[in-house]
C-alpha cells in the first residue's frame, strides 16, 4: 500500500480567523479515506486546499508530499497547473452545475485529455472515457441538460479522471442525487479506485456512508480532527464523545427508537472555540480540564487516534443500546381526518403527470409518511394538501375533527392544515422579527400577540428570541420557528415537506424529537414527506411509497420497510447507505 | 418542429409590436397642439383653400382609423408623405441623411465593443484589483456623462485647443469622412462602451463564480480552455442586452449629431421637432423602431444558435 | 436608509460617512452640496438671470465674473447655481414617480401573474422598443409645453424598466417558503404584498431610484440641450450647454462648467446607486 499523498499540519485560514487547523492526512493507492463532518466543519476547505482552489482571501499552509515530492500549498498557478487533473482531481457535489451548460459533453471530457491532436483519436479516447463510467459513446454529442443527474455525475467523473490522476477528491459526490442513483455512483467510484489504483478522498456528512465506503476515516469538527482510524473500528467503538453522539443521533433504519440521542446546541465557528476542546460546550462528559487547553490527537494504537482527554475510557465503554420504541398504538385509520381519492395533477407544459390517481388517508393523531425520490410527486401532494396547488382531478376531503368552513371544493380551511418546508434559510421573512412573524400567524387563529412567548416555549426556544431577526438564528432554530408559525393558528394536520433534510444530523435529531413530542402533546396528525427511509422509520406509523406520481405501495411502516412488497420499495431500502452493515 | 413554432411565434410578436408602434407613431400627429391641418401646412400661408386642400389630401375628414390605414399602407410602400418644412418627399429627406448616421453609429458601435468588451472581461478576471476599480470608475463616469457633454469636451480639447480634428463638416473622401467622424463617434461610443463594460463584467463575474469553472480548473484545463468555456456562457447575457445597447446608441446619436452639426437622421429629428415637421418626425421614429425591433429579432435568433437550452425549450 | 434620514447628531453622521469607501464619501458630499444649491439657490444667486448686453461675453477670470459671462452677459457662476434646481428637481420627481408606477404595476404583475402580468408585460415591451431619450424628445417636443410636461413624459417612459425590475424581483421572492407560508395561513394578497413582499424588495427599489435619478438627469438635460422642455433664457444646465456651444472660443467655461456639473451630479447618483446595490445585492435582503 503505497502512500500517494501525505499532509502534515494542514491549516486553512481566512482574514476572519482559522477555518481548519492541524489536519494530518495519509492517502494510499487503491483505498478510500472519508473526511466526515457536519456543515461548518471545514471539510470542503480541505478538498479545496488540496487542489489549490481556495476562494480569494483564504490561504492554506502545511507540509504536503505528493508522490514523494513536496507540494507548496501556497504556490501559484505554476505550482498547481501540472498537479490539477494529472495528479489530483476534484469532483464537486452538484452535477447539475459542474458542467458548462452550453457545451456538449464530449468536448468537456476531451478538454482534460492529454494532447491528442488527431480528431478520430480524440473521439476514440472520449468514447473510452465514457465507457469506463458506463455511458454510451453518443453521450458525447449530448448537452448536460439533456442528461439525468446520475448521468451528468458520470460524465463529470469521466472528465475528472481523463488526465489520469492518482488522487480523486470527491466532495459530497452523491448528496444532490436520488438514493438509488447514489449507490450506483458510489459503486462506480469504488470500482474506478480499484481498477486505476487511485486514492480516493470521500468528503461527506454521512457517517453511515463513510463506514460503508471508506477504509479509513477522519472526523472533523469546527476545523479540528477529533478522531481518526479504520472506518469500521471507529464506528463500532468510537473513541471520541462527538463521534459517538453523531452516530447515535443518526436515525437507525431497522428499528424505531423511543427517542433519538441529540447533541445539544449548534456547531460553533472555529474561532469561537480556540484554545480548548472544540466539542466541550456540547459534550455530555465535559470536565473543567477540557476547557483549559486543546487536547492533542492521542495515538490509541491499531491506527486509531482521538483528540479526547478521556479517549481510553471512551474506547473501553460499552456501546449504549438505544431504547426501542413500543409498538405503535392509538392511530385510528378508521376515523380519518383527511381522505384523498383519485388525486391527479399535470403541470402546464409537462408531458408526465405529477400526481396520478393518488389515494391517501390520514387517521386521527396519526403520522403518515410519504417516501419517494425527486419527481415522485410527493411535494406536489403536499402543496395540494395545503392549497398551494390545485389538483386537476380527484378529491381531498377533510373529515372528523377538521370541519372545513363552507368550502364545497374541499380546499382546506387555512388554519386547519399547515406546512413546514425544507429550507430553513428561506423559511422566515428576513425583514420581520421572529415575534412579528409569529404574531401574524397567531392573529390568523384569533390569538393575541402576547401568546408569542408561549409559542416559542412550545418549540423549545427562549422568549427573548421574539426580538431577533431570522439571520441571527441557526438552521435548526429557524426550523423550530417555522414549526411554531405553522402551529400558531392551531392546525389539526401538519404537513412536513422534507422539513429536516437540510439540517445537520445532530440538529435533525433535535427537530425530529420535537415533532414527536408536539404530536403527542397536541394530538396532531402529521403528513411527513421525506426521501430518507431511516427518518421515516422513526416518524411514521403508516407509509406510502410514491414513484412517478403514483402510490406503488402503502401499509404500516414496520411492514413496508421490513418486508417491502414492491420492487421499487426494495430498491429504495437497498440503496440506503450502511444498510448492509447496520444489522451487525 | 418546436423550434420552427417558436421562431414563428417570435416573428408574429415582432410584427404585432411594430404594428402597435406604428399606431403610436401615427397618433403623434394628433398629440401636437393646434389644428392638424394647420400644423401640416407649416409655414405656408393658411388660406381656407389651402387648408381644405390639405384636409382633402391627408383625408383628415375621414375617421382616425382610416387615416391610419392610409398612412400605414403608404409607409409600407415607401411613401412617408411630404415634409412640412421643405415640401419634398420624406423618403428623399431620409435618404439624404441616413448614410451619415449609419456610418456614425457603426463606427461608434465598433469602438464601444472593441474597447468595452475586453475591458469588461479584464475587469472581471482581475476582480477587486486596481485595474478592475479603474475600469469600473471609468465606466461609471461614462454611463453618467451625456453624449453631448462628452462631445463638447472633446470638441473643445481636440478641435479648439489642439486643432487635431475639424470643428464641423463631414468630409468628402472616405478617409476625410473618417477624420470628421472620429470625435463624434468617440463621443457616442463613450457611454456605450461604459455600458458594454458593465454588462460584460457582470456576466463574466457570474460565470467565473460558477461550479463548472472551478471544476474545469480542478481537472487541469489550461487557462485558455477554461476561458473558452466561460466566455461562451457569458456571451449569452451580453448578446441579450444588445437591444439595450442599440437603444442607447440611437438615443445618443440625436445629441451627438446636433453637437457636431452633422446632417444625419438624429439632427434631422431634432430640427423637425423644432419646426413641428410631424411627417418627418413620424418617419424617423418609425425607422428607428423598425431597426431596433429587427435587431432584437436577430439577437433572439442568434441566442437560439448559441444556447442549446433555448433551442430545446423555445424562445419565450 | 432610515438611519440617514432620521436627524442624527452631527458627529455620528460624520463618523458613518468616514467609514465608507472614498468614492461613496465624495458622492454623498456632492449630493449634500447640490441639495444646498437647490434649497438656497435663490439666496446664493439672486440675480442669476440679470442680463448685461453691453458687457457681452467675457472669459473666465474676469473681475466680478470668476467663470465669465455668456452671450447675454449673464454671470456663468450665478446661472449655474440657479440652474441646479431645474437640473435636479425634475430628475428626482421622475425617479420617484417612475418607481412608484413600477411598484404599482410590477408588484401585482409579478405576484399574481396571469392576464394582468401579460398586459403589463406587453405595455413595457411597447415602450421599451424605442430609446427613452428619443421617445421623450419626440413626445415632449411634439406636445410642446414646458418643464413639467417633459417630467411627466419621462415618468411614463422610465416606468417600464422599473416595472420590469420590480416584477422580476417579486417573481423571485414569490416562491420563497416564507411567502408560501403566509398563503397557507390565508393572508390576503394586498397584506402579503405590503407586509412581506415590499420590505424585501425595498432595497432594490431604493438602489434603482438613485440610478434613475442619474439617467433622468442626463435625459432632462438632453431635452433642454435640444431646446425641449425649458423656456429660452431659463437657468438650466442643458440650456447653458447648448447656448455656450457657440462660445467655445470666447468663454469655454460657459459650456464646460454646466457640462461638468451634469457629469458630476450624475456620477454621484450612480456611485451611491452602485454602492447600495453592492450593499444590498448579494445574500439576504437587508431590512430597510
Amino acid at each position: 500500500m503505497s502512500t500517494v499523498l501525505s499532509a502534515r499540519d494542514l491549516q486553512v485560514r481566512s482574514g476572519a480567523g482559522p477555518i481548519v487547523t492541524g489536519v494530518d492526512l495519509d492517502l494510499h493507492a487503491g483505498t478510500t479515506l472519508a473526511v466526515v463532518g457536519e456543515s461548518g466543519s471545514g471539510k470542503s476547505m480541505v478538498a479545496k486546499a488540496l487542489s489549490g482552489l481556495l476562494p480569494r482571501g483564504v490561504h492554506a499552509t502545511g507540509q504536503v508530499e505528493l508522490a514523494g515530492a513536496p507540494l507548496d500549498l501556497a504556490g501559484g498557478e505554476r505550482t498547481w497547473a501540472p498537479v490539477r487533473g494529472r495528479q489530483i482531481a476534484l469532483l464537486l457535489q452538484d452535477p447539475f452545475t459542474s458542467l458548462s451548460p452550453v457545451h456538449r459533453c464530449g468536448p468537456q471530457v476531451a478538454a482534460a485529455l492529454p494532447g491528442t491532436p488527431d480528431r478520430a483519436q480524440r473521439r476514440g479516447a472520449v468514447a473510452a472515457a465514457l465507457a469506463e463510467v458506463g455511458l454510451d459513446p453518443d453521450v458525447a454529442r449530448r448537452y448536460p441538460f439533456e442528461l439525468s443527474g446520475g448521468m451528468r455525475q458520470r460524465v463529470a467523473i469521466a472528465a475528472a479522471l481523463a488526465a489520469g490522476p492518482q488522487v480523486l477528491l470527491a466532495d459530497e459526490p452523491t448528496t444532490a442525487l436520488d438514493v438509488t442513483t447514489q449507490r450506483a455512483i458510489l459503486d462506480l467510484i469504488g470500482e474506478l479506485r480499484t481498477s486505476r489504483g487511485m486514492a480516493v478522498v470521500l468528503i461527506t456528512h454521512d457517517l453511515e456512508l463513510a463506514r460503508e465506503r471508506a477504509d479509513d476515516l477522519v472526523v472533523l469538527y469546527a476545523g479540528r480532527v477529533l478522531e481518526t482510524g479504520p472506518a469500521r473500528d471507529v464506528m463500532s467503538r468510537p473513541a471520541h464523545p462527538y463521534t459517538k453522539a453523531l452516530h447515535e443521533a443518526n436515525p437507525p433504519l431497522e428499528h424505531k427508537v423511543a427517542a433519538l440521542a441529540v447533541i445539544e446546541g449548534n456547531v460553533p465557528r472555529p474561532a469561537q472555540v480556540a484554545g480548548r476542546c472544540v466539542f466541550a460546550d456540547r459534550c455530555p462528559k465535559v470536565q473543567d480540564v477540557c476547557r483549559e487547553g486543546e487536547p492533542a490527537l492521542v495515538d490509541l494504537g491499531a491506527g486509531r487516534g482521538s483528540a479526547c482527554l478521556f479517549a481510553a475510557q471512551e474506547l473501553a465503554a460499552a456501546p449504549t443500546a438505544p431504547e426501542l420504541a413500543p409498538p405503535v398504538l392509538g392511530t385510528d385509520r378508521a376515523a380519518p381526518v383527511v381522505q384523498i381519492t383519485g388525486l391527479s395533477k399535470t403541470y402546464a407544459g409537462a408531458t408526465t403527470r405529477a400526481l396520478d390517481d393518488v389515494n391517501l388517508l390520514v387517521g386521527a393523531g396519526e403520522c403518515v409518511g410519504v417516501v419517494g425520490e425527486s419527481g415522485s410527486g410527493k411535494t406536489t401532494l403536499a402543496r395540494c394538501l395545503v392549497g398551494l396547488e390545485r389538483a386537476d382531478g380527484g378529491q381531498i376531503r377533510f373529515l372528523g375533527p377538521l370541519t372545513p368552513t363552507g368550502d364545497p371544493a374541499g380546499r382546506p380551511a387555512h388554519r386547519l392544515v399547515q406546512i413546514v418546508f425544507q429550507d430553513p434559510y428561506s423559511a422566515l421573512d428576513p425583514a420581520l422579527s421572529i415575534g412579528a412573524t409569529l404574531a401574524e400567524a397567531l392573529a390568523v387563529g384569533g390569538r393575541p400577540r402576547t401568546d408569542v412567548p408561549e409559542l416559542l416555549d412550545l418549540v423549545g426556544l427562549p422568549a427573548t428570541y421574539a426580538r431577533r431577526r431570522p439571520h441571527a438564528l441557526s438552521g435548526g432554530e429557524r426550523q423550530r420557528v417555522a414549526i411554531a408559525r405553522a402551529l400558531a393558528p392551531g392546525p389539526s394536520l401538519l404537513v412536513c415537506d422534507e422539513s429536516v433534510s437540510a439540517l445537520d444530523v445532530s440538529v435533525q435529531a433535535q427537530v425530529l424529537n420535537l415533532l414527536h413530542e408536539l404530536r403527542a402533546r397536541l394530538g396532531l396528525s402529521l403528513v411527513f414527506i421525506s426521501h430518507d427511509m431511516a427518518v421515516v422509520r422513526q416518524m411514521a406509523d403508516h407509509v406510502y411509497v410514491m414513484l412517478r406520481g403514483r402510490v406503488v405501495e402503502d401499509g404500516p411502516t414496520d411492514q413496508v420497510l421490513s418486508r417491502p412488497a414492491h420492487d421499487y420499495t426494495r430498491a429504495l431500502m437497498a440503496s440506503v447507505p450502511g444498510r448492509a452493515t447496520q444489522e451487525q | 418542429m418546436r423550434l420552427a413554432a417558436s421562431i414563428g411565434r417570435r416573428l408574429v410578436a415582432t410584427a404585432t409590436l411594430l404594428l402597435a408602434l406604428s399606431f403610436l407613431v401615427f397618433s403623434l400627429l394628433y398629440l401636437a397642439p393646434g389644428d392638424v391641418a394647420r400644423n401640416l401646412l407649416g409655414a405656408r400661408p393658411a388660406s381656407p383653400e389651402s387648408l381644405a386642400a390639405i384636409r382633402e389630401k391627408f383625408g383628415l375628414d375621414q375617421p382616425f382609423l382610416t387615416q391610419y390605414w392610409h398612412w400605414l399602407s403608404g409607409a409600407l410602400t415607401g411613401d412617408l408623405g411630404e415634409s412640412v418644412r421643405s415640401g419634398s418627399q420624406v423618403t428623399d429627406v431620409l435618404g439624404q441623411r441616413v448614410g451619415l448616421t449609419l456610418q456614425l453609429t457603426v463606427l461608434a458601435f465598433v469602438i464601444a465593443l472593441g474597447v468595452g468588451a475586453p475591458a469588461g472581461i479584464r475587469a472581471a478576471r482581475r476582480h477587486g484589483s486596481v485595474q478592475d476599480k479603474t475600469i469600473v470608475s471609468l465606466a461609471v463616469v461614462g454611463v453618467a456623462a451625456p453624449g453631448f457633454a462628452v462631445g463638447l469636451v472633446l470638441l473643445y480639447v481636440f478641435a479648439v485647443m489642439l486643432g487635431w480634428f475639424p470643428v464641423y463638416g463631414t468630409g468628402d473622401t472616405p478617409l476625410d469622412r473618417l477624420w470628421h467622424l472620429a470625435l463624434p463617434a468617440v463621443a457616442l461610443a463613450a457611454g456605450l462602451a461604459a455600458l458594454v463594460v458593465k454588462v460584460t463584467r457582470t456576466a463574466v463575474l457570474r460565470e467565473l463564480e460558477s461550479d463548472y469553472v472551478t471544476f474545469a480548473r480542478a481537472r487541469g484545463l489550461t487557462p485558455r480552455a477554461v476561458a473558452r468555456l466561460y466566455l461562451t456562457n457569458a456571451a449569452i447575457p451580453v448578446l441579450t442586452s444588445a437591444g439595450l445597447l442599440l437603444a442607447f446608441l440611437f438615443g445618443g446619436t440625436i445629441l451627438v449629431e446636433t453637437t457636431f452639426s452633422l446632417p444625419g437622421l438624429g439632427s434631422l429629428l431634432a430640427e423637425s421637432i423644432t419646426f413641428k415637421d410631424i411627417p418627418v418626425v413620424q418617419a424617423v421614429t418609425l425607422v428607428v423602431a423598425v431597426v431596433i425591433s429587427l435587431a432584437a429579432l436577430a439577437v433572439d435568433l442568434l441566442t437560439l444558435a448559441v444556447d442549446p437550452r433555448v433551442r430545446r425549450a423555445g424562445l419565450t | 436608509m432610515s438611519a440617514v434620514a432620521v436627524p442624527l447628531a452631527r458627529p455620528r453622521v460624520v463618523r458613518r460617512l468616514r467609514s465608507l469607501p472614498g468614492a461613496v464619501q465624495a458622492a454623498w458630499v456632492v449630493i449634500a452640496v447640490l441639495a444646498v444649491m437647490v434649497l438656497a439657490g435663490p439666496w446664493l444667486a439672486p440675480h442669476a438671470l440679470a442680463q448685461d448686453v453691453l458687457l457681452g461675453t467675457v472669459p473666465a477670470g474676469s473681475p466680478g465674473h470668476p467663470l465669465g459671462t455668456d452671450a447675454l452677459g449673464r454671470d456663468v457662476l450665478a446661472l449655474t447655481i440657479a440652474g441646479t434646481r431645474s437640473a435636479l428637481v425634475g430628475p428626482l420627481v421622475i425617479a420617484l414617480g417612475s418607481m412608484s408606477l413600477g411598484l404599482l404595476l410590477g408588484a401585482p404583475a409579478g405576484y399574481r401573474g396571469g392576464l394582468l402580468d401579460s398586459l403589463v408585460g406587453r405595455w413595457c415591451d411597447l415602450v421599451l422598443a424605442l430609446p427613452p431619450i428619443l421617445l421623450a424628445i419626440v413626445v415632449a417636443g411634439v406636445i410642446g409645453g414646458g418643464y413639467w410636461v417633459s417630467v411627466a413624459v419621462l415618468v411614463v417612459l422610465f416606468s417600464p424598466s422599473d416595472t420590469r425590475m420590480i416584477r422580476s424581483a417579486v417573481l423571485a421572492t414569490r416562491h420563497r417558503p416564507y411567502l408560501e407560508a403566509t398563503r397557507v395561513l390565508g393572508l390576503s394578497t394586498p397584506k402579503v404584498l405590503v407586509r412581506h413582499v415590499l420590505p424585501n424588495i425595498a432595497p432594490i427599489a431604493l438602489t434603482n431610484v438613485f440610478l434613475d435619478v442619474a439617467f433622468a438627469l442626463v435625459a432632462m438635460s438632453s431635452l433642454s440641450y435640444l431646446g425641449v422642455g425649458v423656456a429660452p433664457g431659463a437657468a438650466d444646465w442643458g440650456r447653458q450647454l447648448s447656448d455656450g456651444r457657440d462660445l467655445l472660443f470666447s468663454n469655454p467655461a460657459a459650456s464646460v462648467v454646466p457640462g461638468v456639473m451634469i457629469i458630476v451630479a450624475a456620477v454621484a447618483a450612480n456611485v451611491v446607486g452602485d454602492w447600495l446595490a453592492d450593499r444590498f445585492g448579494v445574500g439576504e435582503a437587508v431590512s430597510a
